[in-house]
């Protein structure tokens, strides 16, 4: 048993869509579809004394491997699943490619493979992580932002590129006030956002 | 003679841990083959080889790439590669889409339609090929002379550089046109003319306590530096200091952001030079000594100089105001610089005499006593001659090792303590009386003075206005940047880049930030401006890297050859640069016939969008009796070749690689897969034509066309027994670390002081050339500087802001029209300047050119987020889609450089559409290094509509209406899969 997921130290993402080529590489995403998706969160206001804004960041989005997943409740045929590991896994085998999971996805993360009829989306490397490896958009994250861990171990134990963990590599960041999930509607995102001096935009 | 840890004992060391990792091994031979790069198809076999990246062209990121029966289907960070930390990023990884994209050349091509059509390429052989090409070459030689012909050079593929001067022997002509000089020439150039040549690459690996950067974007680019290595240095540093109009993706972690007016970063970097100066933080051990501040300017002295000229590329008689021996006796030393000695109240000497030592074969410094000594104190340290294998430096000079705070896998390097006066005090401000030797009395200013003087003409609350930077934000960072978090040494050096050298003052830019540097000691410094990483290897088919044959002409031997160097007439200091000709004095060549037509050109990973004005670039491609391009690809400058060769991808071919910049590694770019069809490598392309032309080519006489194997071993002889011997260390022990490899070179800071500086890369040091100071004039870092006095007079000795012609200061009326500034050029994450636009894992994260606009500016405009919008100066206008964006100051916008769109036809693919140097004036340029006005000019902004779009169509479309691709979705983004079959064919 265990909660893997990601943490993302978004001072540290700075928009150049490693993830993105990383992650198609190694999981044979479709031209056009993604996994994942980088997108720019503000600035929303003017910056202040003429000096152009600061306040925006970088957020890595990909599917947040839910504690209590919508698209695993919606599926009519299990093929939408959560692992013990913590993941959200899709069998294909048992896909219709009905697409209740993509909508009821709240971040949007799902897509149907055209050429195959059934949805898709991030497997966190189910490939690499059962072999004690990474997901690949940690290993190329050029920023280090992207860690890897199991939430049961606390975030400082997630591991980076080179065998680095969270705790001792990245730069201090106060566990209340700069934590972070995607918006939670109930289904208990995994994913761990940290994001310092800057305005997290997102609904807790 | 050195050869890296590749004794004859450690490879035997070397050779038993292979046998235990053989699988290693394998790989490694396997890689190394000669004529089979990789594992045969169909083997089975997965193999990961170590090599060193090339998506970018601007930084040696270390990779594995994981071949699967001979095919390369994965691109990682090298961990181990403590200079990028395995950083690897879109465009490393999309390169497998590259090696493998079916619209690579596979196969020499020429045109059977006119130009200005689809050329209506076909397939030839290589013989026909290079027949073509001679014969092309031959006729505009005989018809126009050689000066008729050009060469156009990038920095695409790092083998590739032949354009930078390998053809000048064959084609005899003066005129390389070479992005070089937009892009990291200038600042190469200034350094030359105030330290050294490639002076400004500044030591970020080495984890400066306050991180500069100023003008651009390496977070996202690999510019200079790793993304990885830039992000984490900017969140380990104590303070990071952005400098940049806009807010940059890193930048919006800045501690301090200054955002300038583009183009004024001399006032800003005079105005920090002012508050350093003001608050007493000047390094003045290293200034007094090191530097030319204590010498004195007599305002009315004739300029004069030494007898015996200063060599750079070209020699320079220097002609300067600065007092010398000569002026005050008749037998006086013209190259004694004076000084005013507060001990003594009396003059005192300098002597530069060194500097004539590459002009006179009969003068040896290491046999003059007072060579490169000051009146009254002790000789410098003499080198004894004992070679790259001893630190030298450590053994001879106290100190102590550097304490940079490294993250784990570098090596410090000793810093060693610099000297002080024994019994002089020059002084630094003053008006002292002298009186000449022919009895005339004078008045004699320190350098020191005139130049505080000027940095308080741009004081922080004098420059606000013109920088548009408040004051107290200036005086903050200044502080900030000069007061010493560590008393030992000073905070680091600046990151500056290409931004400061595009508004038409490129040298004065450059010029004052190092000298910001230079005053706060971090000339040479840990993590300060240390220059290229010196070892005496480098990529193949660099600028002077192959040696070529004893026996060719080159038209530097030849002065009327050089004379018609196009711009030179307007650019004096190119006489001494002699690198480059003038962009825009080429293009208006080739639409005027002045002074003399352009007929001919080769473009090796050239490109007519980079500079200048596009039009004009085209147009003068356009009207060429013969040009050949040798590339990877069919853009539109490879459909204006009458003939095309078809290159190879980095995942094909071999090339040691040193680091360009301040990381201090070398690695190697090893061949993955084997190369397609009839694709060459670069430099094998160019010996080729060197033989079929008649003309010997490698350095030795007797085997004038060397192999490739035989260039490899050549190439690499100072550092290990042969090419292949370095594959197998490589691929078993990663990359080397120069300050080990090198310790004299590289892992000693402060080489100034040693001698170490002045020595080139590629000699080994002998006591005649390991000499302290400088490569200049006065063998000091010149905030005088005696070489731009000479061209341009003692008016631009210092540095000064030089606003170019099209501002709103010196052009108020054609702002009236164009009210918008206009920024390009930013990097883009998935992109190398022109590169990439045809890899699907590029192209589908960022389809089309984004123009920044301030929301606010957009609400008056009535643009929205995506809409496509007109861009329009008095030269063109383009079309890019509008990225609202608070991180853009009101009445700036930042468009996107060099768009052209694969998926468009035939000549063109639709550079028209949203080419931004379209918009740039061809009439101006910077001053001295010509580099053309691509950033900071004038222009309006305004919706693309139906109304005023072709076809009714506000998005760009070909000439038959089809729209390019804009979006993720388009199928014909999968048509640029990867094919993997047919490469043989």
């Amino acid at each position: 048993m265990a909660r893997y997921a990601l943490a993302i130290d978004c001072n540290r993402c700075v928009g150049c869509m490693a993830c993105n080529g990383a992650c198609k590489m190694v999981n044979n995403v479709p031209i056009g579809s993604f996994w994942n998706k980088v997108l720019r969160i503000g600035p929303n206001e003017p910056g202040q004394d003429e000096v152009p804004s600061h306040d925006f960041y970088f957020l890595p989005v990909q599917c947040q491997h839910c504690e209590n997943p919508e698209c695993v409740k919606v599926c009519p045929t299990g093929a939408s699943h959560r692992l013990p590991d913590g993941t959200v896994q899709i069998d294909k085998g048992k896909c219709i490619g009905c697409q209740f999971c993509a909508m009821s996805c709240p971040y949007g993360v799902r897509y149907l493979n055209e050429e195959e009829r059934v949805v898709e989306k991030c497997t966190l490397c189910e490939q690499q992580i059962a072999q004690g490896e990474l997901p690949q958009c940690v290993t190329n994250c050029v920023g280090m932002a992207k860690w890897f861990g199991d939430l049961d171990e606390g975030i400082e134990s997630f591991r980076g590129p080179c065998g680095e963990t969270m705790g001792d590599f990245c730069e201090p960041f106060d566990g209340e006030h700069d934590v972070h999930t995607l918006t939670d509607v109930g289904n208990r995102p995994s994913f761990l956002y940290i994001l310092r001096d800057h305005t997290w935009q997102g609904k807790e | 003679m050195g050869s890296l840890n590749l004794s004859r004992r450690s490879f035997l060391k070397t050779a038993a841990a292979t046998a235990v990792a053989a699988n290693l091994a394998l790989n490694a031979e396997s890689a190394l083959a000669e004529t089979s790069h990789t594992a045969a198809d169909g083997a089975g076999e997965v193999k990961r080889i170590r090599s060193c990246c090339r998506g970018c062209g601007k930084m040696e990121c270390g990779v594995w790439v994981t071949v699967a029966n001979g095919r390369a289907v994965k691109i990682e960070g090298d961990e181990t590669a403590p200079h990028t930390m395995g950083s690897c990023c879109n465009k490393s990884v999309s390169s497998l889409q590259a090696c493998y994209h079916p619209d690579r050349l596979y196969h020499p091509m020429k045109r059977t339609n006119p130009k200005g059509e689809d050329p209506g390429w076909v397939r030839i052989s290589w013989d026909e090929a290079l027949d073509i090409i001679v014969a092309g070459v031959q006729q505009v030689k005989d018809k126009y002379g050689g000066q008729s012909l050009f060469t156009m050079g990038g920095t695409g593929r790092i083998w590739s550089m032949s354009p930078y001067n390998g053809y000048d022997s064959w084609f005899m002509t003066p005129n390389n046109v070479v992005a070089w000089q937009v892009c990291k020439g200038p600042r190469h150039f200034a350094s030359a003319l105030t330290s050294e040549f490639n002076h400004s690459w500044s030591a970020t690996v080495e984890r400066p306590p306050v991180f500069t950067i100023w003008a651009s974007t390496p977070e996202g680019s690999n510019y200079d530096e790793a993304g990885r290595s830039v992000v984490d240095e900017a969140m380990q540093a104590q303070t990071f200091i952005s400098v940049d109009p806009r807010t940059t993706n890193l930048g919006k972690e800045a501690d301090i952001h200054l955002a300038l007016k583009g183009g004024t970063d001399t006032p800003l970097a005079l105005a920090m030079c002012h508050v350093i100066i003001e608050n007493d933080l000047v390094d003045w051990k290293f200034v007094k000594r090191w530097t030319n501040a204590c010498f004195l300017v007599v305002d009315d002295k004739e300029p004069s100089g030494p007898p015996i000229p200063h060599t750079y590329n070209a020699t320079t008689m220097v002609k300067t105001k600065l007092l010398t021996q000569a002026d005050l006796q008749e037998d006086g030393s013209p190259w004694k610089y004076m000084v005013w000695d507060k001990a003594s109240n009396s003059l005192k000497w300098f002597n530069a005499s060194a500097d004539q030592a590459k002009a006179n074969p009969d003068y040896d410094p290491a046999t003059d006593p007072e060579c490169g000594i000051w009146e009254g104190e002790k000789p410098y340290k003499r080198y004894d001659g004992s070679g790259f294998e001893e630190h030298w430096s450590k053994e001879n000079f106290p100190g102590q090792w550097g304490e940079a705070n490294v993250r784990e896998g570098h090596m410090q390097a000793w810093s060693p303590e610099l000297d002080d006066f024994e019994s002089i005090d020059p002084a630094t401000e003053g008006a002292f009386e002298v009186t000449f030797a022919d009895g005339t009395k004078h008045t004699a200013i320190p350098v020191w003075q005139k130049f505080a003087e000027r940095c308080a003409e741009y004081a922080p609350e004098k420059s606000e206005s013109i920088t548009g930077v408040p004051a107290e934000k200036v005086t903050e960072a200044a502080l900030v940047y000069g007061t010493r978090v560590d008393p030992r040494w000073g905070n680091g050096g600046i990151m500056y880049q290409l931004a400061v050298e595009h508004h038409g003052n490129a040298i004065m830019n450059c010029r004052a930030i190092e000298l910001l540097t230079a005053i706060t000691g971090n000339t040479d410094g840990p993590g300060g401006q240390r220059g290229s990483t010196k070892i005496d290897v480098t990529y193949m088919g660099s600028f002077d890297s192959l040696p070529q044959s004893p026996l060719l002409d080159n038209p530097k031997f030849h002065p009327e050859i050089m004379e018609k160097q196009l711009g030179r007439d307007t650019h004096p200091l190119f006489a001494w640069w002699t690198n480059w000709a003038n962009a825009n004095t080429v293009w208006e060549a080739g639409v005027t016939g002045e002074p003399y037509p352009v007929k001919g050109c080769v473009c090796q990973s050239g490109d007519f969008l980079n500079m200048g004005n596009t039009t004009m670039a085209w147009d003068t491609l356009a009207q060429l009796d013969f040009m050949f391009d040798i590339d990877l690809w069919h853009h539109p400058t490879a459909e204006m070749a009458d003939v095309l060769l078809p290159a190879q991808h980095w995942l094909e071919v071999p090339s040691p690689r040193q680091s360009q910049g301040s990381s201090g590694a070398l690695g190697l770019c090893v061949p993955c897969v084997e190369p397609p069809a009839d694709t060459r490598y670069d430099p094998q392309i160019v010996e080729d034509l060197y033989e079929r032309a008649g003309l010997p080519w490698g350095w030795d006489e007797d085997n004038p066309y060397p192999t490739m194997e035989e260039i490899l071993d050549h190439t690499v002889r100072k550092v290990g027994p042969s090419w292949k011997e370095l594959v197998e260390e490589f691929q078993e022990n990663g990359w080397w670390d120069v300050k080990k490899l090198r310790p004299d070179d590289w892992g000693t800071y402060y080489r100034f002081q040693t001698g170490f500086m002045k020595k080139s890369m590629a000699e080994d040091p002998t006591p005649s050339n390991v000499i302290p100071g400088f490569n200049t004039p006065t063998m000091k870092q010149e905030i005088w500087c005696t070489i731009m006095e000479t061209y341009h007079g003692a008016e631009d000795a210092l540095p000064d802001y030089r606003p170019h012609p099209d501002t709103i200061d010196k052009n108020p009326e054609l702002w009236k029209e164009y009210p918008v500034h206009c920024l390009t050029g930013r990097r883009i994450p998935v992109y190398f300047h022109s590169e990439h636009r045809q890899l699907p894992w590029c192209r589908e994260v960022w389809p089309v050119p984004r123009v920044e606009i301030n929301p606010d500016d957009a609400a008056d405009w009535g643009i929205e987020q995506g809409d496509w919008v007109w861009i329009e100066s008095p030269h063109g206008k383009i079309r890019q889609t509008a990225d609202l964006y608070y991180g853009i100051p009101r009445g700036v916008i930042n468009a996107e450089h060099m768009w052209w769109y694969p998926e468009m036809p035939a000549p063109e693919h639709g550079w028209r559409l949203s080419a931004v140097n379209q918009l740039v004036n061809n009439d101006i340029d910077d001053p001295h290094c010509g580099a053309s006005v691509v950033r900071g000019y004038p222009v309006k902004v305004y919706k693309a509509t139906p109304e005023n779009s072709p076809f009714g169509n506000p998005c760009p479309c070909s000439d038959d209406g089809v729209e390019i691709i804009h979006d993720a979705s388009d199928p014909r983004l999968k048509d640029w899969a990867p094919v993997y079959e047919g490469r043989d064919q």
